[in-house]
């Protein structure tokens, strides 16, 4: 199956299969072929274009009569001025004729660019579109959905619906336009032949139809396997140092040739759908003129139908299949437009995050500087394996409190959930009383700043980095956040200063330099909570024991909450909470904890006795 | 650049070709056989003579659709293979590129080039042949049979083609630098979303939703104004090569006109000639169109051609390490390229086979930098690194890094089942090693407990794990290989006190077969290796064994202290 997450070799002794198109997330499904809806959606995106759509429109005419507008005169210039010897008037025609080339250019040219402008136009705001849909869907949405298949949905298959919107749309209207005039043309000239060239129609129509579902078909396997590819591609770029490190380059190879083949081998379909079905539109025109041959050709001599009449008919047959022509050569372009749109707007159907109006009364109550509750909080990630259970507890205004227990017990759990990236299953959390759901999120996290552990540095330049493109945090309050956490040492140590570039991630800085730019992006905010997890879990002792005692004038008005493993750096906390599988065991002070002889003193004495050299680290023993 | 691959098709190329001549032969039959019919009737034939004249044509559509049919077959669907072929290669050389490269890529931008510009070459490749030489054979025969009838008036018909040349010259290479910024910016936008995607915690956290937006809004300004650039200049091409073409024909009234006037010319040679010439039109306006496309594939294969030329300057050397081989520094400094100050200065330690050596210092001191030189990630731009007595840039780098196990600092997984992340350096281990290890850094009960065990999906970068859970799989990924070389990077850093005993426990006779290096901040991890480094701003500030550090009363004995204090505290208290 594609998709899902298969793990194969599952008996003891087996090795670890791996493969490139196991470790997709299953991916929307997407269901039978709408092809109606579909395209209406798509035409909908054209609707703040429709004067540009219409002027389009008429430019396109008007350029298609000038351009008919040669034959016609050289007939003009052949007929009256040669037959005739008029030298001036040939002349005259002629120099009319360059006149009229001149205006269909500047028709044509601005017929271009107004079509580019809509596909333009309408591409942008659809990329708009996704980007902010994006912005709004739950983080959780995020855990399950890998991001290079996400910009594959911003990026590439909005690029395909370029084709359908520059050439497609304008064109195709007219070329069902044409089609119908000619049909009226040919019915009024003669019914009776009129019927033998419609006879075609159910033919293509079937054709069309046949090869609709397969083409389509390949071309949601071509969308999908390119997801897979960008998605492949955006974690192992990533990850390069680790596959180096690993020898993983030719498995790699192996595995990026499965996606890779993938991808060509539904395109290979679709271009082998599509080899069959335009020379058979082509076979169905040389029947169509053969069938009117025969059947005029027997009219003309039965009928006494006229023989111009015939040839004639003849030539508006082969106008009738121009447009057929065309369009089945826009086919291709329609179904992948129709084939990517699909994937655009099964994301954009996706909901939103619910979130409170913020015209919400609470938007005035809210007070960051009151007290934090989690009642009775109960959370789980897939629904099944609880991470909290019940958890309650109360963090008064400015005062610190610490979390602390076992890696994978529910730290970061907690702070996720006050910040509002999950909201709990069961329980309540409110800040001064109000439940925190009832709050609009960018309410909630306006006074709050969390340093995660898990840094992110975006590409730009440190003081980019600091702020976030937040114009109102000033120069001083910079460089006082800087200070504070002793990133300034290192920005000093850079010749560009502030303006030192970051690389992506932040790559060019240790992990530990990267902890301290992010803590001092915190502290740059000025939040009144501050929530720290592991903030400096890759700091040097010293620097680390410099931050303690300059956050500490820093956190006296503010409410902190501070996830470490560290347990020197925790020891004035005024509460310290242990959580112990997803559920509070004690809590109190360091001083009242160490007395209850429980988990948090066995982890204390643990860390001490270590450091104080009554058990032994790595290494050989020293004896 | 596209030429080597399309060599390698060249025999269902010319395939394709010939397929396209005969198919455009038989459909150039049609209106023949067309004229025959009509003049048979105009004769009075008998229905039998035009019923079989119409099953000559119905065969010679058939024939002409069968042809049509290799064509486009042949032509496009060796575009899609030449495109995989290059995006295959494009991949396979990037992962061989040297870490420094990718130091100074964006990710979106690089997988920009696998998307949007090898399209542009697939273009080329495809649609771009297929109608450059339709262009080209209906070019040739129209103007053949053109001179058959009057060579004079079909040089004067074309005067203004020169002009046309000119044109097209400048169109292309205007062409080319717009197009160049169009995928440029694809690139710059491809970037934009992968970092604010993939940092969306960060964006959200701090109400950054709205100006990422605006952000990303003005990118899509510049893109589009970049792709209507490349749309005016495309429109004005076409528009004057459709004026140009329509001169000729003017140019062909007037002046053939002139001379039917004179009785230099036959009525019925003008007319025929001036039915070719508007023949020509589209294969004209064509050539725009396809020199349009070209320069696009030209761009693209810039861009695509500066990751091909980049050469990895790290490449393995031919020589074979014996197994047991003591590692050696000499004198060691290295600057990473960009920078200005080195992150290593003058580094000197031997370690011998099975000890194990410990590093501690400051934030930035170059800990990690010492690791990645070992696996030579980079070279050090002064000094020597010698394994076995020889420089291990004369070593085999596979072989090298085959005896190491790394846990990096940050501990990235990838988005598979976590067992394959575990055995992501040997997919061929058992499973019973995999359960050992996983016992080792105790992850066992851990995962145990996971629904789906040692199936769960991990989220990209590891991020569905806790902080420490990461670590310790990191941690095991680099046990599993069993190594002789085992480096590890602070990965207890995020594990609890309690945690990191036991696992410390759990390795002590693991590391005692093996030679290590092991950075931390935390004493209690390399309090006991045989030589420590106390590293700051590069250099080697202090070494030696705990013991003599502690004497020492230098920054190690500090830190030392400092992580004790506490305890001491209590003690007193
Ligand atoms: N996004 C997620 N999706 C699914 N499960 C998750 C996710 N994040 C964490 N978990 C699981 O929830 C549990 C608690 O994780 P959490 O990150 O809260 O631990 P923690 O106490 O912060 O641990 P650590 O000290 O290692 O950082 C872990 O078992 C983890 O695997
Ligand atoms: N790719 C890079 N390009 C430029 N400079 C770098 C790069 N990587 C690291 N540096 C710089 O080199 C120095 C040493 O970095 P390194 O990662 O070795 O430090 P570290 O001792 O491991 O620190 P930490 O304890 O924070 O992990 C730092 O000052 C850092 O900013
Ligand atoms: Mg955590
Ligand atoms: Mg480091």
């Amino acid at each position: 199956m594609r998709g899902g997450g298969q793990l194969s070799g599952g008996g003891p002794g087996r090795g670890v299969a791996t493969g490139a198109r196991s470790y997709a997330v299953p991916e929307e499904h997407l269901g039978r072929i709408y092809d109606h809806s579909l395209m209406m959606r798509i035409l909908r995106y054209l609707r703040p274009e429709t004067a540009r759509v219409l002027v389009a429109a008429l430019l396109l005419i008007l350029f298609s009569l000038t351009s008919l507008a040669g034959p016609l005169i050289t007939r003009i210039g052949i007929d009256h001025y040669i037959a005739n010897g008029d030298a001036a008037g040939l002349l005259r025609i002629c120099l009319a004729w360059f006149a009229l080339l001149l205006i269909g250019g500047g028709l044509q040219y601005a017929q271009i660019v107004t079509m580019n402008l809509i596909g333009q136009r309408t591409m942008m705001r659809l990329r708009q579109e996704i980007y902010r849909h994006l912005q709004r869907l739950p983080i959780s949405f995020y855990d399950r959905h890998p991001v290079g298949r996400l910009m594959t949905r911003v990026t590439n298959d909005v690029e395909v619906l370029n084709q359908l919107f520059t050439q497609g749309v304008v064109a195709i209207i007219g070329d069902l336009v044409t089609l119908l005039g000619i049909m009226i043309v040919l019915l009024v000239m003669d019914a009776r032949i009129a019927f033998v060239t419609f006879a075609m129609l159910p033919f293509l129509f079937w054709f069309s139809i046949a090869f609709r579902s397969r083409v389509r078909h390949a071309f949601r396997d071509v969308r999908l396997a390119l997801a897979r590819i960008n998605a492949y591609l955006q974690e192992n770029l990533g990850g390069i140092a680790v596959i180096k490190a690993f020898r993983r380059e030719a498995r790699n190879d192996a595995e990026f040739d499965e996606l890779n083949t993938d991808h060509r081998d539904a395109f290979l379909r679709s271009v082998r759908a599509f080899a069959v079905y335009f020379p058979l539109v082509e076979l169905t025109q040389s029947v169509a003129i053969a069938l009117i041959l025969w059947y005029g050709g027997g009219l003309v001599i039965q009928d006494g139908l006229t023989f111009g009449a015939l040839v004639a008919f003849i030539q508006y047959v082969g106008r009738f299949f121009r447009p057929i022509r065309d369009l089945s050569e826009k086919y291709n372009i329609l179904q992948d437009a129709m084939a990517s749109s699909e994937r655009i707007f099964a994301l954009l159907d996706r909901e939103p995050e619910p979130d409170a109006p913020t015209t919400s009364p609470y938007v005035e109550a809210f007070d960051p500087q009151a007290a934090i509750r989690f009642e009775r909080v109960s959370f789980s990630y897939d629904g099944k394996t609880p991470v909290l259970q019940e958890v309650s507890c109360e963090i008064a205004p400015g005062t610190t409190t610490a979390i602390v227990g076992a890696t994978g017990s529910g730290k970061t759990t907690m702070i996720s959930l006050l910040a509002r990236f999950y909201d709990p299953t069961a329980g309540v959390i409110s800040i001064g009383g109000i439940d925190t759901r009832k709050v609009p999120r960018a309410v909630l996290r306006r006074r709050m700043a969390i340093v995660e552990q898990d840094v992110f540095l975006f590409a730009g330049t440190i003081a980019d980095n600091m702020r976030l493109w937040e114009p109102g945090i000033s120069k001083e309050r910079l460089a006082e956040a800087v200070a504070t956490s002793h990133a300034d040492v290192l920005i000093r140590r850079l010749p560009r200063g502030w303006e030192h570039p970051v690389m992506e991630r932040g790559g060019s800085f240790s992990t530990g330099e990267r902890q301290l730019l992010a803590f001092a992006r915190a502290l740059a905010f000025d939040p009144e909570i501050l929530i720290l997890d592991e903030a400096t879990a890759s700091v040097d002792t010293e620097t680390e024991a410099l931050i303690q005692d300059a956050l500490r004038n820093l956190l006296r008005e503010r409410t902190s909450i501070v996830i470490a493993h560290r347990l020197s750096t925790i020891r004035r906390a005024d509460q310290i909470l242990v959580v112990h599988h997803g559920r509070i065991l004690e809590r109190g002070t360091h001083a009242e904890l160490l007395a209850q002889g429980g988990l948090y003193a066995r982890l204390y004495r643990l860390q001490f006795r270590g450091e104080a050299g009554r058990s032994e680290g790595l290494g050989q023993s020293v004896d | 650049m596209l030429l080597p691959y399309l060599r390698h098709y060249r025999r269902t190329l010319a395939l394709g070709l010939g397929a396209m001549l005969l198919a455009t032969g038989a459909t150039r039959l049609i209106p023949w056989i067309l004229k025959l019919a009509i003049d048979a009737l105009r004769n009075g034939a008998s229905m039998e003579t035009v019923a079989r004249l119409g099953g000559a044509m119905i065969a010679a559509g058939a024939v002409g659709g069968l042809f049509l049919y290799l064509q486009r077959w042949l032509l496009i669907s060796t575009s899609r293979r030449v495109e995989y072929d290059l995006r295959r290669d494009l991949f396979s050389h990037l992962q061989r590129l040297d870490l420094d490269f990718f130091a100074r890529q964006r990710t979106g931008d690089l997988m920009a080039h696998f998307t949007n510009d090898l399209n542009a070459l697939r273009d080329v490749a495809g649609p771009g042949i297929m109608y450059a030489a339709t262009t080209m054979v209906m070019l040739v025969l129209s103007i053949s049979l053109m001179v058959a009838i009057d060579p004079l008036l079909t040089l004067l018909s074309f005067a203004p083609y020169p002009l046309i040349s000119v044109v097209t010259f400048f169109f292309g290479r205007a062409m080319y630098y717009r197009s160049r910024r169009v995928q440029d910016l694809f690139g710059l936008l491809s970037s934009r979303v992968q970092e604010d995607l993939g940092g969306v915690r960060v964006v959200r956290a701090y109400n950054q939703e709205t100006r990422c937006a605006q952000r990303f809004a003005e990118l899509n300004d510049a893109y589009l104004a970049a792709n209507m650039s490349v749309a005016r200049l495309r429109g004005t091409f076409i528009a004057a090569m459709s004026a140009l073409a329509g001169s000729g024909m003017a140019i062909a009234l007037l002046i053939g006109g002139r001379q039917v006037i004179a009785g230099e010319l036959s009525l019925g040679a003008l007319v025929a000639l001036s039915a070719y010439l508007a023949e020509l039109t589209w294969p004209v306006i064509a050539i725009g169109w396809v020199i349009g496309m070209i320069q696009r594939g030209a761009s693209a294969a810039g861009r695509i051609e500066r990751i091909r030329r980049a050469a990895p300057r790290i490449v393995s050397g031919p020589r074979r390490t014996p197994p047991a081989s003591r590692l050696c520094f000499e004198g060691v400094s290295f600057r990473y390229p960009d920078a200005e100050v080195e992150a290593l200065h003058d580094i000197s330690f031997e370690l011998a086979v099975g000890q194990t050596l410990g590093i501690t210092g400051r934030t930035g001191s170059g800990k990690s930098t010492i690791l990645k030189l070992i696996l030579r990630f980079h070279d050090p731009t002064a000094g020597r690194i010698l394994l076995g007595g020889h420089d291990l840039r004369g070593r085999d780098i596979g072989e090298i890094r085959r005896m190491i196990g790394y846990a990096p600092q940050d501990g990235l997984l990838f988005s598979r089942p976590l067992i394959e992340n575990i055995a992501y350096g040997d997919p061929d281990r058992p499973r019973e090693a995999i359960q050992e290890t996983l016992a080792r850094v105790r992850l066992g009960e851990e995962v145990a407990e996971f629904p789906a065990g040692l199936a769960t999906l991990v989220g990209e970068r590891g991020l569905t794990l806790s902080g420490g859970q990461r670590q310790r799989v990191s941690l095991a990924r680099a046990l599993l290989l069993e190594p002789r070389l085992l480096l590890l990077d602070d990965t207890l850093a995020s594990v609890d006190a309690e945690t990191e005993a036991e696992i410390l426990a759990n390795l002590r006779g693991y590391v005692a077969e093996r030679t290590a290096v092991i950075v931390s901040h935390r004493i209690s991890a390399i309090r006991a290796a045989d030589w420590i480094l106390v590293l700051d701003e590069g250099r080697i500030l202090e070494q030696g064994t705990h013991e003599s550090l502690v004497g020492q009363g230098g920054l190690y004995a500090r830190i030392h202290r400092r992580q004790q204090l506490a305890a001491e505290i209590e003690e007193v208290e």
